[in-house]
């Protein structure tokens, strides 16, 4: 049965009379990944701020579980909702730990202190993400991929049932790439994230949705939405599209840039 | 200054032994002032009764109620000064940076060169006043604007500070000298007008606001990351930052009203405290505390019995051994 988890409906966002997202409408299924694709300055940052109230909207409704998100009070929101934003310096010296335990916040009252469950659960994402034994390193000190895999950390302890990402695989290498994607699937949830690679995006979302200049150029099932022509239109590069044959994903490959 | 290791052991523990540091300095202090007393005498004072009926006076009624505004002015402006450090990510912030002392001053100078039959009201409510006034200007000039980046709260209270000072100065040059050299001296701070109706006041203030930043510890930890990580952990921001910025000006005020400006404590304690202590809300605020009234208890006993006679006002000593034991940290960071 499919059941919609997370839907935008003409949502739109302005900022100083400037329109980013123009009547934007999707929908992700429950257990799905969707991403978001487009070019830079495409505003699919922004979408997202969108989605999880970061931005407040001009027009158009977010639904969670089909109720309007804004009918939901913020430590609700923060209970279904956990988002991996790109986060890549911390104040202080703040450690892994002290960043995962955030996750908490939203399922304590005030004064409620860590329980050996608690403790359980954070170690428990920790080996999740393979940074147990950084458990009580400092953030800043961390490469990008940990970095990551820390904050993705931090969202399992926050026990959602969607994940926004925002550019996952940004300065990550191929390894790492890959790695990243590979948890956060594994985890289930609802996933909704930007992400430049179109290749990966094949190979990892379910729906895309394709954005530009603010606007949904397409959203469809994802080997739907990747062809030779709409590619060409939107990036501006020419490309072949084929099956890649040890994934058996679409896959995308580029020719140079075409600067006519 | 980024230090890769953190030095980790037992949080409680440590607590405990900061405690147990607390205790002894309290009792040590006492010992020290212009009348030689002798730790024998003090401590037959504490646990028994004194020898001679002045020992009595001296312990209770001058060195007791001093050594314990010490304790809990440093405590104050040190676990304001974490709250601050840590609700705005700088590691600049101070209580001071938000006008509190500039308001202070300025209250103290109005009241303090007023003629006598126009006081209606004490130095220290005056200060008291005047450090509510400076922090509301700030909180006000937020409210109306879109405040939601943290360098908009420094700045706001650094201007504040400056315009509030030169009032203050203004009235000062004015001011008739020997009204404005009292006002003068306040200004460079002194535990010297610690009694037990001050500490009616300063205590349940600084216990209070204590209790309420701790309440809301977890909650202010989401803040160190940044603002949108923390929204999106279902915290209201820009009404935490407001209400922590309440709590360290209430704090901070009942202090300088009552001992003036002892200025350097609550930017350096932090400071030192943090790599011991880590850096999470509830333990950097009570661990600065206690350090920072520890530091204050021993400074002050520097202050009366350094020049013999005589006293020095403490915030200059706190200025002095704090950037000078600062600079040396830094150093070795």
């Amino acid at each position: 049965m499919t059941i919609i988890h997370l839907q935008a409906e003409n949502v739109s966002w302005h900022i100083n009379n400037k329109v980013i997202i123009n009547d934007v409408s999707f929908a992700a299924l429950k257990g799905e990944t969707v991403g978001i694709v487009g070019p830079n300055g495409a505003g699919k940052t922004s979408l997202l701020k969108c989605l999880y109230q970061e931005n407040q909207l001009t027009s158009g409704k977010v639904y969670l579980s089909e109720m309007p998100l804004n009918l939901f009070d913020r430590k609700e929101i923060a209970k279904k909702i956990a988002v991996v934003g790109q986060q890549h310096e911390a104040a202080f010296n703040l450690t892994v730990f002290d960043i995962v335990q955030m996750g908490l916040i939203p399922h304590k009252a005030f004064f409620e202190s860590n329980t050996s469950t608690d403790k359980k659960l954070i170690d428990k994402a920790l080996s999740e993400v393979d940074l147990l034994t950084h458990k009580y390193q400092v953030f800043n000190t961390l490469s990008g991929g940990e970095q990551q895999r820390c904050l993705i950390a931090r969202a399992i302890v926050q026990r959602p049932e969607i994940l926004i990402m925002d550019e996952p695989t940004n300065h990550l290498d191929i390894f790492y790439q890959h790695q990243i994607l590979s948890i956060v699937k594994k985890l289930g949830l609802t996933l909704i994230m930007t992400i430049h690679d179109l290749n990966l995006a094949a190979q990892y979302c379910d729906h895309l949705l394709l954005l530009s200049e603010g606007e949904v150029r397409a959203f469809d099932e994802t080997n739907k939405v990747l062809n030779e022509e709409i590619i060409k239109d939107i990036f501006h590069i020419d490309c072949l599209v084929d099956k890649n044959p040890l994934s058996n994903t679409i896959r995308v490959t580029y020719a140079g840039a075409n600067n006519d | 200054m980024i230090s890769h290791r953190v030095i980790r052991s037992k949080p409680l523990t440590k607590i405990g032994l900061l405690i147990i540091l607390v205790c002894l300095s309290l009792v040590l202090s006492m010992g020290f002032g212009t009348a030689e007393l002798g730790y024998q005498s003090v401590w037959q004072c504490i646990t028994d009764e004194c020898q001679r009926p002045i020992y009595q006076t001296i312990l209770w009624d001058i060195r007791f109620p001093r050594v314990l505004m010490g304790f809990l002015a440093g405590f104050a402006l040190a676990a304001a000064g974490a709250l601050m450090q840590n609700v705005t990510r700088n590691p600049l912030a101070d209580p001071y940076l938000f006008g509190i002392v500039a308001g202070a001053g300025l209250g103290a100078t109005l009241s303090g060169l007023l003629p006598e039959h126009l006081q209606a009201i004490s130095l220290p409510l005056a200060a008291f006043l005047g450090a509510l006034c400076a922090v509301s200007i700030v909180v006000m000039v937020l409210m109306g604007n879109n405040w939601r980046r943290v360098e908009h709260l420094l700045l706001a209270g650094v201007a504040v500070s400056f315009l509030l000072s030169a009032f203050t100065s203004f009235i000062l040059y004015f001011g008739e000298a020997f009204a404005s050299n009292r006002v003068i001296f306040w200004m460079m701070g002194s535990l010297a007008r610690a009694d037990y109706f001050s500490l009616s006041w300063v205590i349940p203030v600084v216990i209070s606001c204590s209790i309420l930043a701790l309440v809301f510890a977890r909650q202010l930890d989401a803040l160190l990351l940044s603002d949108e990580s923390a929204r999106t952990l279902g915290i209201n921001v820009d009404k935490l930052r407001i209400f922590a910025l309440i709590v360290c000006a209430a704090m901070t005020a009942v202090i300088v009203s009552y001992c003036g400006g002892i200025g350097f404590v609550g930017l350096m304690i932090p400071h030192i405290v943090r790599p011991f202590f880590g850096l999470t809300t509830a333990k950097l605020l009570l661990s600065s505390g206690l350090v920072g009234g520890c530091f204050l208890v021993w400074v002050d006993v520097v202050a009366r019995t350094i020049v013999p006679g005589q006293e020095i006002p403490i915030g200059v000593i706190t200025s002095v051994i704090g950037s000078v034991f600062f600079l040396f940290i830094m150093r070795r960071m």
